[in-house]
Formats: structure tokens, C-alpha cells, sequence
């Protein structure tokens, strides 16, 4: 039978993979001082350099130690013999090939003084010859290997190296090591077998011979040398067959520690695409781990088929007590265990299942929606003539849980596992735009369980997908399984945040990767772990994760100021809402979402503080100049809000600190928080209207740390005919200036008949050049002003529109704000808007930065045909 | 109780006669004679040059012998054995030469240290343990063949000071004592074993985690009751009692047997392959109790122990392969000796004994050899 040659051409090249070289070529390009070491080695006359040179090839291609090593009870080695004279044959044909030229002459009168030396010294010995050239081609590995290592060490400076572990570089060495040995036992069989052939041969012939002639002496010496060829034959096979089987055993013994190694490896590789699941920045590509699942079953499979081609050495023959019987079917046993555990563990869940939209949080599908999901098997070796089909299954061991959902995978539910798409790297099997159907037909309304409430809400309620592949490889096949990560199954987009709560809880928390009924019981979460998830989800959501002030503000937030690593968060505290009070999940998700969706750049560059408790930010901001503000996130808004505070001076000359009323994103669509903090006014009804956020925190100018976020202002072609005004929506606040201001650690709600001084403030558009400005004072209360400054209709721009009053183009802003304060003075004291902004929410928390029940906000505007929208919040305080 | 020592035989040889191909070693014997007197560090010196070139060389598989070649690489990689072994009698006739498992096996370390291959033949060895009915193509538990085959050396060292030497080196005394609970009377017996032979389950059948677990479930005393009721003295019947041992003195060479294979009635013997790490060192003043070391234990600062050879065992319990990982005491390295296949290894490839519960072929560790840290 003859052994197919390893099979080398996937998976990258190690060092000591075969002989890409020639070994004496590769030798010959070492450096100086290992040439040195070379020469050395032939400095002594065993073996001259002229021989090794001209018989390169052929000399590295022999097994020379074997043949010095004869087996036991041999009188002498036939190999060793046999090798000595074709030694000495392909030296006369190497002189024969040497030209009549005078370099020539001198070249072949040394090739023949070393052809006659050898055959003075070895010709009796020819063991002895084996024994020098197989120490010699030994040393010169040695040699080889400690050059290129140097060479190597040289040409990679160690920074520029990835870092390997510790571990993965005794992969890489074993794997290297377990190939060169199955290649060397490899040749072994090989030449047994074809010692065994040509001994068939001979013996044919000689029969034919045989049986046509009459018994002759040299017929006689003939049989006699069969015979002992035979022997010969006989004895190195026993001795080859318990050596190989010896060596197979040691090998396997090998490959297990090397299997151990690569579980290691890729359950490391596990955690980290869990980790990277809920947000961590880890590095999860298969690619390595794909060589080495490969290189270790290419490996076993070669054994594999050694083994086998001993097997059918054993049919041709066998005698008694013969180690192959008993021992081969142990060692294949062994090795199809091994083969099986290494592919069973190779098949993983590359890409772990995602809706294409909202992005970046896996693992939560929502029926209807499709989703992709792609299945890998690391050990690539492909059997052309099998089709490897991969089929899906939602739930195959369905937990027995009253209620338990159950879906149906709609589209295909199987596919085959492609090798030669070229757009993938790897054996993989990417299942894209399926989706699930709730099995229950028309299963009633959104995310209700309906009657068939089950234990687990349906947030809480976790599948598995499951991958099978029927795998086939030569003669090998296997059931192979994976599974997915538990996901979570909603119906409706507003469970989604809910949803990813449960997947970031699970996979901080579970120890078992498909524990299905994690939430029938879910363990508490220390606040290490905790901090270290949630930081993930800034970091992946805003590439920008909290800092140790930041992380500390949660922390008290959730346990007091005794908070420590230690302290433990209960998965209903983190994420069960009970209204009017919403969790803590709610809230940190909607300020998520707001910083998502308005304020990316500025949290990304870190001009937001956000968390940050109100004693600390009077404590922040008392220390600076006046004018010092910073951006904090509210904690009663339930959607997510963003306020100003800022330090002014007090009514004795001490420093007060006032905040705005939290944007939301309401707020935001319309207006960018960067133009707000421009344009920001505080009216006061002795002073002009001025901007109090001058500096922000610790002290960077206003406009140098915001300049580059606000909006453009489109320059007016001033030839142009207008049809309308120019406008710009700006948000101020007001002050009385004869109520006092609240006092600083006043953090619940005022007295009621404090400040109830409601201002109707008015929407003031500024026109692009100041000349045509329409004051327009607003409406009762917040609402109405508000809705037009979001959807600012014809109306809003009409001048004189609800009673404004147009104020001549070319009016000045003195002018402007007198008018101004004139409205304010007529609205003051209105009892009904003072309730209409305290849009009381039902969620809220005990109010820490609640707003006094302020003032209400009027929205002034003034329409030009400029349309750059600019809304300025107004906000009284006292 | 573990196994007894077998009463070593009075040999009839006792001729001094050397044989020639001994004087060699002989020579440096009388050198390490001196050393003794002289101290216990110069003899490890001394006995570490005599076994310098004890390189690790494999032995042939005789037929199902991996079993006994395993073994045979433990005693022989051991210098504090080979030590004893080299200083044996050596019988003048040929035919008790033949037949002195000791001297064949000395003659079996002399001619792998000789050896320039990777591995020899251990035929005459064979064919002597043959005649003591050690026979071959037998599939053998390792635990046995070893207390077998360390009976047959002992019994056939003519030498007593050195077969004390020998007992010395492997044996561990207990005292085992059995309290009854009626009256408290206390029945005391001092007993030898040269292996512990450790459980995988304690006595409620839960798995052991550890062979430090393992060792203190050992010498956990135990009830009897019932049927199991021992006849008090003092109370003249049957009253239920505490049985347990307290360990009096360990060996130089400690073996340990892990109990893996289990014999149910009316079945097949079944190998229990679950994973129980063994540790590189081991301290028994750490694992055992006050209680449990008998109170005249002498020499308990040096129960320290270090990981020397383990005998692995691959397959399943009727039908497998056994090899060895041994470390050099010369060189400190590790070996894996797989019959005439022999490669160095890492202390990875030794975890790999401990075992996996997922897989039934793999290698486990069947025997442990530990050697104490500090010889004295």
C-alpha cells in the first residue's frame, strides 16, 4: 500500500515541518561563526566535505541512525551495507561526470583519495560509516537550528513580535515536534514496506526460476539468499512493528498534552467572544487556533493512516505473539478518541447570532427581524467527496418550564459548509436572513405572555441555537454539536433594553454557558464585575468608557458611600423597573442612548463630566472662577437628560452653583447640546441677558472647548431677496431678581410657595444680522412654546403671530431686550404656568437634582429666512 | 489493610565470589563503603557519578510487557535503589544467576548504561521472572506486578543488612488501631504497606477532587457497625467500633496506588478515568491531622515529598498500555518511557495523567512514585 505523502499545503509552514531545503544548503548560508562550527565538525577525516557536498540530497534522504542501529541479534546490518556500496556507486558516477578541465582534475583526484579512504576504513564496518554520517547530519541540525534561531532573534526586535504566551509557544514547538516525529515514523514504514516488496519480487522470480530449472549450486545459493533475507526481513520487522508501536504510543501521549493545550487555548478564545459579546475590546479571531486545530488533526489523521497501512502489513502477514494484533486496535481506539474530542471541541460559533439593526449588541433577536449567525469548524481538511451540511435548531433540549416560548427558524434550516469562498477565510457556515416565528399562532400583544404567563419573563427566558454537523473525513465519521450563547427573544423594540440587560447579566455572571434557567435564580453581582461591564458598554457604544470619578458616582449611587469592589448588586435592583421608580438599568441605558444619539462627539472628547453626584459638583465648582460650568446627567430622568451647572456668585458674595433643567432628547433633535451652551441666556430683570456658562470645568474657555462642535451660521446673501425673516431658536432662563435664590443644599423641592413667579419667557429668534427680530412672547406655559420651537411651522414665524409684537427691522438689541423685559415684567406672577412645567414624571427617583418647580420655559424666536434652528432653554431659579 | 511484605527468603548463596563483569561497579562501591562513614552528602555525590551516565534508555516490548517495563524503568531511574542493587552477592553458578530477578535486573542496568542505543532487549530478565512464574503476553494491574516484583528482589537479596536497606527504602509503617465505642478500649497493631492504595471516591461515594483529599480520606477512621462489628476484649462481644491507622514512619521512596479500577460483582472491571490532580510536592504534615500520625513518628519534618514517577495506564481496564514518566534524578528532567520509545517531556505532559473524565483512553496515572526531598 503505498502511504500518501503528508499533506502540507494548508496551514502555514513551521520550522521543522520537512525539509523545504536541503539541509546542507541551508547550512551552507549560516553565518560565520556557525560555519566555524561546521567546519569543525568535518575537520576530522570521518566524513569529507567533498562527499557531503556532491551527495547533498541523497545522503539527508537516508536513514542512516537505523541503519546503524541494527536490530538486536542481527550479526550485521544489511541496511548499513547496502547503503555503503550505493554510497560508493554514486561517487563513481559523480567522478565519471567531472570534465577534462584543470579545476576539474584537482577536484576529481580528491573525490577519488575520499572514495578510497572510505572504502579502506569502512568496508568491514559499514555500521560505522551509518553511525558517523547519522551523528554528523545530527550535529549539523543542531548547528542549523541554534543559527536560525540567532538569525531569527536578530531580525524580530521583541517589541515588534506579538506577544505570545507562554502557551502558545509551546504549541507552535509541540505541534512542530509531533509533525517531524509521524514524518520520521512515516519513512520508517515506508522503507519496511519496500524492503517487504522487493523481497516479493525476488522471491516470485526466484520460484519462476525455480521451477523450470533442476537443482543447481547456484540455484542453492540463491534460496540460501532468500533465506536469509527473509530472516533479515523477518527481524527488522518485529523489531521496526514494536519500535513504531512504542512510538505511537509515546506520540499520542504527546498529542494529548497538545490537545490539552489547544482546549486551553480555545476556551480562553470562548471568554474572550463572551467578554466581547457584551462589549470588551478582545481580540477574537480564529485564525491561529484554526492552524493549530488543523496541524494537530492533519497529525493524528496521518497516524491515523500508518497505523492502518500496519494493519494491512499484518494481513500479509503475521506470527504469533505478534505486538500488531493486540496492540494496533488499543492505539486506534486511542487515536479515534482523541481525532473526535480534538474535532469535537474544533466546531465553535464564529459570529454569535445579531440583528443587523440596532447594532452591537448580539445575542437579543426579535421575532420577525432577521438575523445572521455563523458556525466554524476549526480543523480544515475537507473530504471533496462529502458534503458537510450544517442544520440549525432553536431549543433542542427545551428546559421544562410552564410557558416556555417556542419558535419555529424560518427559511432554510440547513446549509453546507463552504471551504473555497473567497470571501471567508476558514470552514465556515454563515446562516444570514433567517428569523423566528413565535409558534403560538397570533400570540397575543407585544411581549405579553398573555395566559400562558410563564415563570420567566419573556426578557428573562433564554434559547440556545444549536448547530449539527454530520462530519466525514476518510474514515472517519461524527455527530458534531455547538450551540450559540443564550439569547434573548423579544417581540417588540421597546424590550430590547431590557433584553441586552439579561445578556450582559448572564454573561458576567454564569458559569455554565448554556444554563437555560440562569434566571430562575440569578446570582447577585459584585460591584468589580459590575463596574467592569458597564464601563464595556460605554467603551463599545461611544469609544470612550468611564473613569475612576465616574465609576465611583455609580458605585455610590447603587450602594452608598460605603461602597466597595465588593459590594453586591441583586439582578432585580439592576434591572427589574417598578414603576414610578425605574431601575438602574433604565436609566444608565436611556443616558446611553442619549449619548448615542447627541451627544457622540462630545462624550468621546470628554467635555462631559456626566456622572457626577451634586455635593461633589458644588465641591468641583465652588473652587473656580466664576462662570466655571460643567455637564452632568440628570438621575430623574428616565430617557436620559443632560444639565448645566455653573458657579455664579450668591447674594453674600458666596459662590452659588444653579443647574438648567435636564435636556432630553426631546430637546436635542431640535437644538445640539454644543449651540445650547452657546447661546445659552439667563434674563434677569435688572441686567441684560447674559451667558453664565463662561468656563468649563476645570478651565477651558467656553467657545475653545465648544467652538468646533456649533453649528455653522450660513452667511445671507445680503442682495437677496427675502421672504422671510432669518430665525434661530436659542433657549434662555430667567431670574427674579427680587426672590432669593434657592438655597445651595436645598436638593428637594422648595417650598411651594417659593418661585412660583412663573415668567412667561418668550421665544427669541435672533436674525442672522440682527436687523429684523421679532419678539414673540409665548403662550401660557411650557407646552405651547415648545412645540413651536420643535416644529416651527409658518406660524412661529409669522410676525405678530399669538399676539407678538414685530419689532422694527433695524431695532437694536437694547431695544430687543427692553421689549423683552417689558413681557417678562407683564408675565410675571402667573399662577397657571408654574404647573405646567413641572411635568411631574411618574419614574422619578427622590429628586436629587430636581429643579425647584420653576419657571416656566418660553421659547423665543425670531424667523429669518436663514433657517438655522437654534433653541435656547429658558429656566428661572431662585 | 494494604499489602503485606512477603518474608523475605533465606538464600542459600552466600559465596563472596565476584563476578568479573562486576568489578567495575564493585570498585566504586567500596569508595561509596567510606562515603558512608563520611557523610550522607558526599554519598550522594558519590552515587550520583556512579549512575551519571544513566542516561534514559527504553526496553523492548517482550510481549504485553509494558506493564513490567514501566515498572522496571522506575526501580532502575531510582539511584537509591540501584545503589542497593549494585552491591548484591552475585550467585556463582550459572544457573542461580539465571534465575536471581536482582542480578538479572543489575545485569539489565548494566547493559543499558553500555548501550549506545535507544533502547535494549530485557530478555534475560524475562526468561528469569518467567521461572518465578512472572509470565509473559499476560495483561498485569501494575500495583500487583510491582509488589510481586519487589517480593522476588527482596527475597532473593542474600545480603540481610541490604535487604534491610531495601525494606528501609520503600516500606511505610502504620499503626492501625481499632477503639471500641462501648468501652473505649484501644486495639493497637503495628502493620507495613509499600504502597498507599488511595481512594477516587470517600465513604458517602462522592468523587475526590485532589490526592491530598484522597490521602486524608485515607486515613480517615471508619465505623464499623452492624455486621462489620469487631469482638472487643474488654467487653467480651461484638460492639461497634472505630478503625483507623496513624502513620508512624514513610519510606524514602514512597509509592502511592490510586484505585482506579473498581471490580463490581457480575461485571467487567471498570477504570475510572476522572481527573484527580497529583501535586510536584507533597507535605503530609500538611494533609494529616494530629491524630492521624502516630505520636513516636520520628523524622516528621521530613515528610516532604517529591513527584519522582508515575505509571500511567491507557485504555480500558481489560485491555491497555501502560508507560512511565520518570523524572531523572540525575539531570532533573522528565522522561516518558513508552516501551523501547523513550522522549523527554515537560511537566504539561505529566499533568496530562491526571486524568479526563470526557475520555476513556487516555493515559492516567495509575501508580505515583514520590521521593523525599531531603535524604537522609
Amino acid at each position: 500500500m503505498q502511504l500518501h505523502p503528508p499533506a502540507r499545503s494548508s496551514g502555514p509552514r513551521y520550522a521543522g515541518d520537512g525539509p523545504t531545503m536541503a539541509q546542507w544548503q541551508e547550512v551552507q548560508q549560516l553565518e560565520n561563526t556557525y560555519l566555524e562550527q561546521v567546519h569543525q565538525l568535518y575537520s576530522e577525516d570521518h566524513l569529507p566535505m567533498d562527499v557531503r557536498q556532491y551527495l547533498a540530497p541523497w545522503l539527508e534522504d537516508q536513514n542512516w541512525s537505523r541503519a546503524a542501529e541494527p536490530p538486536a541479534a542481527e550479526p550485521h546490518s544489511a541496511q548499513a551495507h547496502m547503503l555503503f556500496h550505493t554510497l560508493l556507486a554514486l561517487l563513481d558516477d559523480q567522478y565519471s561526470r567531472f570534465g577534462a578541465s584543470e579545476d576539474d582534475f584537482v577536484l576529481k583526484h580528491n573525490l577519488r583519495k575520499s572514495k578510497l579512504n572510505l572504502q579502506a576504513n569502512y568496508q568491514e564496518c559499514p555500521e560505522q560509516l551509518a553511525n558517523v554520517i547519522a551523528n554528523l547530519l545530527r550535529e549539523e541540525k543542531a548547528i542549523l537550528s541554534r543559527g536560525l534561531a540567532a538569525q531569527q532573534a536578530a531580525a524580530q526586535p521583541p517589541s515588534s513580535a506579538p506577544m505570545e504566551t507562554d502557551r502558545q509557544q509551546k504549541i507552535e514547538r509541540r505541534l512542530a515536534e509531533i509533525r517531524t516525529a509521524v514524518q520520521e515514523l512515516d519513512r520508517e514504514v515506508r522503507d519496511l514496506e519496500e524492503l517487504q516488496d522487493t523481497f516479493d519480487f525476488r522471491y516470485k522470480m526466484h520460484r519462476m526460476v525455480a521451477n523450470g530449472a533442476s537443482p543447481s549450486p547456484e540455484l542453492a545459493r540463491q534460496t540460501e539468499q532468500l533465506q536469509a533475507m527473509l530472516n533479515n526481513l523477518d527481524r527488522s520487522r518485529k523489531c521496526l512493528w514494536q519500535d513504531v508501536l512504542a512510538r505511537a504510543q509515546e506520540l499520542l501521549g504527546r498529542c494529548e498534552t497538545l490537545r490539552d493545550f489547544l482546549l486551553e487555548e480555545l476556551a480562553e478564545w470562548k471568554d474572550r467572544q463572551r467578554r466581547a459579546c457584551i462589549g470588551a475590546a478582545c481580540d477574537t479571531s480564529l485564525s491561529r487556533l484554526e492552524t493549530w486545530f488543523t496541524g494537530a488533526a492533519e497529525v493524528l489523521f496521518q497516524l491515523w493512516r500508518l497505523l492502518r497501512a500496519l494493519g494491512d502489513q499484518h494481513v500479509k502477514l503475521t506470527y504469533q505473539h505478534d505486538p500488531l494484533t493486540t496492540q494496533r486496535p488499543l492505539l486506534e481506539s486511542r487515536l479515534q478518541e482523541q481525532l473526535a474530542c480534538l474535532l469535537r471541541s474544533a466546531f465553535v460559533v464564529e459570529i454569535q447570532p445579531i440583528m443587523p439593526f440596532p447594532n452591537r449588541r448580539p445575542l437579543v433577536l426579535k421575532t420577525g427581524s432577521k438575523f445572521s449567525v455563523r458556525a466554524r469548524l476549526l480543523v480544515k481538511l475537507q473530504d471533496r467527496s462529502h458534503r458537510l451540511e450544517v442544520k440549525i435548531v432553536l431549543d433542542q433540549h427545551p428546559p421544562d418550564v410552564k410557558g416556555f416560548r417556542k419558535f419555529n427558524i424560518l427559511t432554510s434550516t440547513s446549509k453546507t459548509l463552504v471551504q473555497d469562498d473567497p470571501q471567508m477565510e476558514g470552514l465556515v457556515c454563515d446562516f444570514r436572513h433567517i428569523s423566528l416565528k413565535d409558534q403560538r399562532a397570533g400570540a397575543s400583544g407585544k411581549g405579553s405572555k398573555g395566559a400562558s404567563e410563564g415563570l420567566l419573563a419573556v426578557t428573562e427566558e433564554l434559547h440556545l441555537i444549536t448547530f449539527t454537523l454530520d462530519y466525514k473525513y476518510q474514515e472517519l465519521v461524527l455527530e458534531l454539536q455547538t450551540s450559540t450563547l443564550p439569547v434573548v427573544i423579544i417581540s417588540s423594540n421597546n424590550q430590547l433594553s431590557s433584553a441586552w440587560a439579561s445578556v450582559l447579566w448572564f454573561n458576567m455572571l454564569s458559569p455554565d454557558p448554556k444554563n437555560q434557567l440562569f434566571f430562575s435564580a440569578p446570582p447577585a453581582a459584585s460591584w468589580a464585575q459590575l463596574a467592569e461591564v458597564l464601563n464595556w458598554q460605554f467603551s463599545a457604544a461611544t469609544e470612550r468608557g468611564l473613569d475612576k470619578e465616574q465609576l465611583h458616582m455609580l458605585a455610590e449611587k447603587l450602594f452608598g458611600p460605603e461602597a466597595t469592589p465588593a459590594s453586591t448588586l441583586t439582578w432585580a435592583k439592576f434591572a427589574k423597573d417598578n414603576p414610578p421608580v425605574f431601575s438602574f438599568w433604565t436609566w444608565l441605558d436611556g443616558i446611553l442612548g442619549l449619548i448615542r444619539d447627541h451627544l457622540a462627539q462630545l462624550w468621546k472628547d470628554g467635555h462631559i463630566m456626566g456622572f457626577v453626584s451634586r455635593r461633589r459638583e458644588r465641591q468641583l465648582l465652588k473652587r473656580k472662577q466664576m462662570g466655571t460650568f460643567l455637564l452632568r446627567f440628570s438621575e430623574s430622568s428616565r430617557e436620559g437628560g443632560i444639565t448645566c451647572s455653573w458657579v455664579e456668585p450668591g447674594e453674600k458674595g458666596q459662590p452659588k452653583v444653579r443647574s438648567v433643567e435636564p435636556y432630553t432628547k426631546t430637546e436635542l433633535t431640535s437644538l445640539p447640546l454644543p449651540d445650547i451652551i452657546h447661546d445659552y441666556q439667563l434674563v434677569a430683570a435688572e441686567n441684560i441677558p447674559e451667558n453664565p456658562l463662561k468656563f468649563l470645568y476645570p478651565g477651558t474657555p467656553r467657545d475653545e472647548a465648544f467652538g468646533k462642535y456649533y453649528t455653522e451660521r450660513r452667511e445671507v446673501d445680503l442682495l437677496e431677496q427675502r421672504k422671510y425673516l432669518n430665525r434661530r431658536l436659542i433657549r434662555v432662563s430667567s431670574r427674579q431678581p427680587h426672590e432669593p435664590w434657592l438655597p445651595e443644599d436645598m436638593g428637594a423641592v422648595p417650598p411651594a410657595a417659593e418661585g412660583l413667579a412663573a415668567n412667561h419667557l418668550e421665544a427669541l429668534g435672533l436674525g442672522a444680522y440682527g436687523l429684523e427680530q421679532i419678539l414673540e412672547p409665548g403662550p401660557n406655559g411650557l407646552e405651547p412654546a415648545l412645540e413651536q420651537a420643535l416644529e416651527p411651522g409658518p406660524n412661529g414665524l409669522e410676525p405678530g403671530a399669538n399676539g407678538l409684537e414685530a419689532l422694527e427691522p433695524g431695532a437694536s438689541t437694547q431695544e430687543v431686550l427692553e421689549a423683552l423685559e417689558q413681557e417678562l415684567d407683564q408675565m410675571r406672577f402667573d399662577p397657571a404656568g408654574s404647573n405646567v412645567l413641572r411635568g411631574g414624571d411618574p419614574y422619578l427617583l427622590p429628586p436629587d437634582d430636581m429643579p425647584p418647580p420653576g419657571l416656566p420655559v418660553n421659547t423665543l424666536f425670531l424667523g429669518a429666512n436663514d433657517l438655522t434652528p437654534l433653541q435656547v432653554d429658558s429656566k428661572d431659579f431662585q | 489493610m494494604g499489602q503485606g511484605i512477603g518474608c523475605p527468603e533465606k538464600s542459600r548463596k552466600s559465596e563472596p565470589a565476584l563476578n568479573q563483569s562486576m568489578k567495575k561497579a564493585e570498585d566504586g562501591e567500596e569508595s561509596r563503603e567510606e562515603a558512608v562513614e563520611r557523610g550522607d552528602k558526599q554519598l550522594r555525590a558519590l552515587h550520583g557519578v556512579a549512575d551519571l551516565n544513566n542516561g534514559a534508555i527504553g526496553l523492548y516490548n517482550m510481549g504485553l510487557s509494558c506493564c513490567l517495563n514501566s515498572l522496571l524503568q522506575v526501580f532502575l531511574m531510582n539511584t537509591h535503589f540501584t545503589v542497593i542493587l549494585r552491591r548484591i552477592r552475585v550467585p556463582t553458578v550459572p544457573i542461580e544467576q539465571k534465575k536471581s530477578v536482582p542480578y538479572q535486573m543489575l545485569l539489565l542496568l548494566e547493559q543499558m548504561q553500555c548501550s549506545k542505543r535507544r533502547a535494549v532487549y530485557p530478555q534475560e530478565l524475562v526468561s528469569c521472572l518467567t521461572w518465578h512464574n512472572l509470565k509473559l503476553f499476560v495483561q498485569y494491574d501494575a500495583a500487583q506486578l510491582f509488589l510481586s516484583l519487589w517480593n522476588l528482589i527482596k527475597s532473593q537479596i542474600t545480603d540481610e543488612q541490604l535487604a534491610d536497606r531495601l525494606t528501609t527504602l520503600y516500606t511505610i509503617w502504620v499503626q492501625e488501631y481499632l477503639v471500641c465505642q462501648k468501652c473505649s478500649f484501644e486495639t493497637r497493631r503495628d502493620s507495613n504497606m509499600l504502597s498507599l492504595p488511595l481512594p477516587m471516591f470517600n465513604s458517602c461515594s462522592q468523587r475526590l477532587k485532589t490526592l491530598e483529599d484522597s490521602l486524608r480520606c485515607f486515613f480517615q477512621p471508619e465505623q464499623l457497625t452492624d455486621n462489620n462489628m469487631c469482638l472487643c476484649e474488654q467487653c467480651e462481644r461484638k460492639t461497634p467500633c472505630l478503625q483507623g491507622m496513624r502513620l508512624t514512619c514513610l519510606p524514602h521512596t514512597l509509592t502511592l496506588h490510586l484505585k482506579r479500577f473498581y471490580y463490581k460483582k457480575s461485571s467487567w472491571t471498570q477504570k475510572i478515568s476522572y481527573s484527580l490532580p497529583f501535586p510536584q510536592s507533597l507535605d503530609f504534615n500538611q494533609i494529616l491531622t494530629q491524630e492521624q500520625c502516630h505520636p513516636d513518628a520520628k523524622e516528621k519534618a521530613d515528610w516532604q515529598y517529591e513527584l519522582f514517577g508515575v505509571v500511567a495506564h491507557s485504555g480500558l481496564a481489560s485491555f491497555g498500555h501502560y508507560c512511565a514518566y520518570i523524572r531523572s534524578l540525575t539531570e532533573g528532567k522528565w522522561y516518558c518511557f513508552n516501551d523501547s520509545s523513550v522522549c523527554q517531556v515537560s511537566w504539561d505532559d505529566v499533568k496530562c495523567t491526571y486524568g479526563n473524565s470526557h475520555t476513556h483512553w487516555s493515559e492516567t496515572a495509575y501508580l505515583l512514585v514520590y521521593m523525599r526531598k531531603n535524604p537522609q
